[in-house]
């Protein structure tokens, strides 16, 4: 697929298009949403779904796993769960000549698609132990470390209103992921449709129709394509704008926030832009693309000073204000 | 290996012409927007020369266009410049991907892909129509439109300067000796016409300044009716208006003593004529009048002013309140005071010398009651040395000064009562670290009163704890500072 970019491109295209289609058939809107999770999925990243309740967060995740030939597990984070719940243990196991020895069994993080549901209402501890995953793609138990298997994908959600007995991620912990999507409230027009799918005949069956080959095919190709240097550059000066510290960060970065961007944010926006070039069928990412994906790549990784804090500033305006105040290349 | 070919020239001096343009577009843009600055800061420069209403009311309008301009065609400009923007940044960050691929990675598969797009982006259009160098439209009228509105304001005529300025001459004429206001002017000035004086009469009635030869009196005055030349010269105009103004003030009050002596000279004429004979007729007509008043009450003595001054013209009674106003403005204890003296000294007067029960029929009369019995025998006996004229001059004098001593009253009460904002402050607690001053130290609370809470705060404490200069320098100077 290399060999022929052309080709390569239009079979992104198709495959996008093809589980598009397929979501489609259980979920109602969230395009942009679903075109987040493909995002993280074509460039090897993991994503944060954040909405309140009912909005189907866990149903979109759930579908997109089936359109995928993958495996898919689902861990449902709770206060008392423990990082061996979710990485795996070693245990006693006796074969039938009566010899005993250890045994790893993985537990459900040995997965494609991990869905992470609540992901707050763990203990730092339990969500710690998803770092080493998130990032090396290892999990290590005792003096082993087991190799998670391509692609792996950990699709995590959470609700901002109860924040009552969970505990919030962890700057490293965001900081793995690659996108922070804001789940929004259905139009009146696909809350009709939600209602018509759901409470009326049977529910459509989601087939698969991208395989773990298929994938890492259509990642090889995303990660090939060449960014010019002004269209580079256009993604530094985004990020280091996010920084208060920096000459030229515009105002509400100068008072709102304490730290701005890190450069694995840098590397997500570059990414997520030229997955969106290759589905806009162009063989090159401009910056509007940069502009389009800065602030799920960058939105969770801005932080917040105390007056920010204190004045409930969202992180989005703070965006905003960035990407007006940094000139086009 | 694939051989290193030169990237297309076509392509590169495509990229070229489109930088530049795209580089001239941005200044024009610029440029375009910075227009304004010039053209707001002439329109208030204008403005600031020509502070008239009808200047401020050509700003304002402008201002209200450009609003206008702004919000209706702000907006689709501004999201047909950014489409256009999107697309020339596009086409632009194609031709430089392709360039640099060309340049640095020839071997790249995506090469050939990238310069098939940027020819078919070429051929499809030309960088004159993808890059505009037109500068936007929207901030160059908004800048015409404004250096409109300064020189709309610039050529304005001076005639809303002149209807100011003639309106405070009205207004200043119109209160003469700040006794009267407009309407009461007007009034004046058609009782006055009522009673046959001519306009220059009236007029001097009014301003009390003679008025020049075909002048009208409220009406465009012969100053007015010419245009000003210059700012200076209007200034200077207003100026003497407003000297005449003081003047003709200055000239009421000194007609208003004269007045004020001319009746009081009346009165005592009309008191030996009365003692000359026509006493007991005159009597009899007093007494009838006070028996009116006594029924009737203030309406009937309103009647019988107009009655007075249509018939005779001489001042009214309200007249002479009002000139007594003038001249003195007693304060409410002195007004109390002096309420009381006068009806004493009223009474001392009548006296005269009289025996106990003339005075207390004269102290009848004062009351107002009692003021039939002068007429009706109950009072001066044949031996008595004061005659029924003197005693019903004496009421009437009496009950003059009674009743203008009550207009002082009232005049000083609603001069003095205090407004109710000033009620309403007085109410309000002191703020800040006054309470805890207020002990009684009214010096201490009235600062806090008027001044903001963290101001008068801080006032508070550098006042407390800032020593007295005399007592540093005199504590230094006995040494009681010495490191």
């Amino acid at each position: 697929m290399i060999a022929e970019p052309e080709r390569g491109v239009a079979a992104l295209r198709d495959a996008v298009a093809r589980v598009r289609a397929e979501v489609g058939r259980v979920i109602v809107g969230n395009e942009d949403i679903l075109d987040g999770l493909l995002t993280c999925l074509l460039v090897d990243g993991h994503a944060l779904l954040e909405g309140i309740p009912g909005l189907g967060k866990t149903r979109l995740v759930q579908t997109l796993a089936s359109a995928l030939h993958l495996d898919f597990s689902r861990i449902q984070f709770t206060p008392d769960l423990m990082p061996a719940d979710i990485v795996g243990t070693d245990v006693v196991q006796e074969d039938a000549a009566g010899h005993r020895s250890l045994t790893f069994r993985p537990g459900p993080l040995f997965s494609h698609v991990v869905l992470a549901d609540e992901i707050n209402r763990a203990t730092p501890k339990t969500q710690s132990a998803l770092l080493e995953a998130m990032q090396e793609k290892t999990v290590s138990v005792g003096r082993t470390t087991y190799p998670l298997e391509d692609p792996f994908l950990v699709l995590a959600t959470q609700n901002p209103l109860e924040m009552e007995g969970t505990f919030p991620l962890p700057e490293a912990q965001l900081d793995r992921f690659l996108l922070k999507l804001r789940v929004r409230y259905p139009s009146a027009e696909e809350l009709h449709e939600i209602l018509r799918r759901t409470t009326e005949g049977t529910e459509a069956k989601v087939t698969s129709v991208l395989d773990r080959q298929g994938i890492l095919e259509l990642r090889r190709l995303v990660r090939s394509l060449p960014v010019a240097h002004a269209v580079r550059d256009y993604a530094v000066r985004l990020v280091l704008a996010t920084h208060p510290d920096r000459p030229g960060a515009p105002s509400s970065v100068l008072r709102y926030v304490r730290y701005g961007a890190s450069p694995r944010g840098a590397q997500g926006m570059l990414l997520a832009a030229k997955v969106r070039a290759l589905c806009d069928d162009r063989p090159n990412v401009s910056a509007e693309d940069l502009r389009e994906v800065a602030k799920p790549a960058l939105r969770h990784r801005v932080l917040l000073g105390f007056e920010g804090e204190a004045e409930g500033v969202d992180t989005d305006s703070i965006l905003d204000d960035v990407i007006a105040a940094v000139p086009l290349p | 290996m694939r051989r290193r070919s030169p990237p297309p020239t076509g392509l590169s001096r495509f990229l070229a012409q489109v930088d530049r343009r795209l580089r001239l577009g941005r200044a024009l843009r610029v440029l375009s927007w910075a227009a304004l600055l010039p053209a707001v800061t002439l329109l208030a420069l204008m403005l600031f020369w020509r502070p008239g209403a009808a200047a401020l009311a050509a700003g304002a309008a402008a201002a209200a266009v450009v609003l206008a301009a702004l919000l209706a065609a702000g907006r689709r400009d501004l999201s047909r410049a950014a489409s256009a923007a999107d697309r020339q940044a596009r086409l632009h960050d194609l031709l430089k991907t392709s360039l640099e691929v060309g340049e640095k990675v020839p071997d790249s598969p995506w090469r050939p892909l990238l310069e098939r797009r940027a020819e078919l982006a070429v051929q499809s259009t030309s960088a004159a129509g993808v890059v505009s160098i037109r500068p936007p439209r929207l901030p160059l009228a908004m800048a015409a439109l404004l250096v409109g509105a300064a020189l709309l304001v610039a050529l304005l005529p001076d005639a809303p300067q002149d209807a100011l300025a003639s309106a405070q001459l009205s207004d200043a004429r119109a209160l003469p000796g700040g006794l009267l206001d407009a309407s009461e002017s007007d009034e004046l000035a058609a009782t006055k016409r009522a009673e046959g004086a001519d306009e220059q009469v009236v007029a001097e009635e009014l301003e009390g300044t003679p008025v020049e030869p075909n002048t009208t009196v409220r009406g465009e005055s012969s100053m007015e009716a010419s245009e000003p030349s210059s700012r200076e010269e209007r200034d200077s105009r207003e100026s003497r208006a407003r000297h005449g103004s003081t003047a003709a003030r200055a000239k009421s009050e000194l007609s208003a003593s004269e007045t004020a002596a001319t009746l009081r000279e009346e009165h005592r004429s009309q008191g030996a004529d009365e003692r000359d004979g026509s006493g007991p007729e005159r009597a009899g007509d007093e007494r009838s009048d006070m028996d009116q008043r006594d029924g009737d009450g203030e309406s009937t003595d309103r009647a019988k002013e107009g009655e007075e001054g249509a018939a005779g013209g001489s001042p009214s009674r309200r007249e002479i309140a009002e000139q007594v106003v003038a001249f003195d403005l007693p304060s409410p204890a002195e007004s109390q005071r002096k309420r009381g003296n006068s009806a004493e000294s009223a009474l001392q007067v009548a006296a005269g010398g009289r025996r106990e029960s003339d005075l207390g029929e004269a102290r009848d009369d004062a009351d107002g009651a009692g003021a039939a019995s002068a007429g009706l025998g109950t009072a001066p006996q044949e031996s008595d040395q004061t005659p029924l004229g003197e005693a019903s001059e004496i009421a009437v004098t009496l009950e003059e000064v009674l009743l203008a001593a009550r207009d002082d009253a009232d005049a000083t009460e609603r001069r003095t009562r205090p407004s109710r904002q000033a009620e309403a402050r007085r109410d309000v607690p002191p703020r800040g670290n006054a309470s805890a001053f207020d002990a009684g130290s009214s010096e201490l609370e009235r600062p806090a009163l008027h001044v903001p809470y963290p101001l008068g705060a801080h006032a508070l404490v550098r006042e407390f704890f800032t020593p007295e200069p005399e007592e540093t320098s005199s504590r230094r100077s006995t040494g009681e500072i010495s490191g």
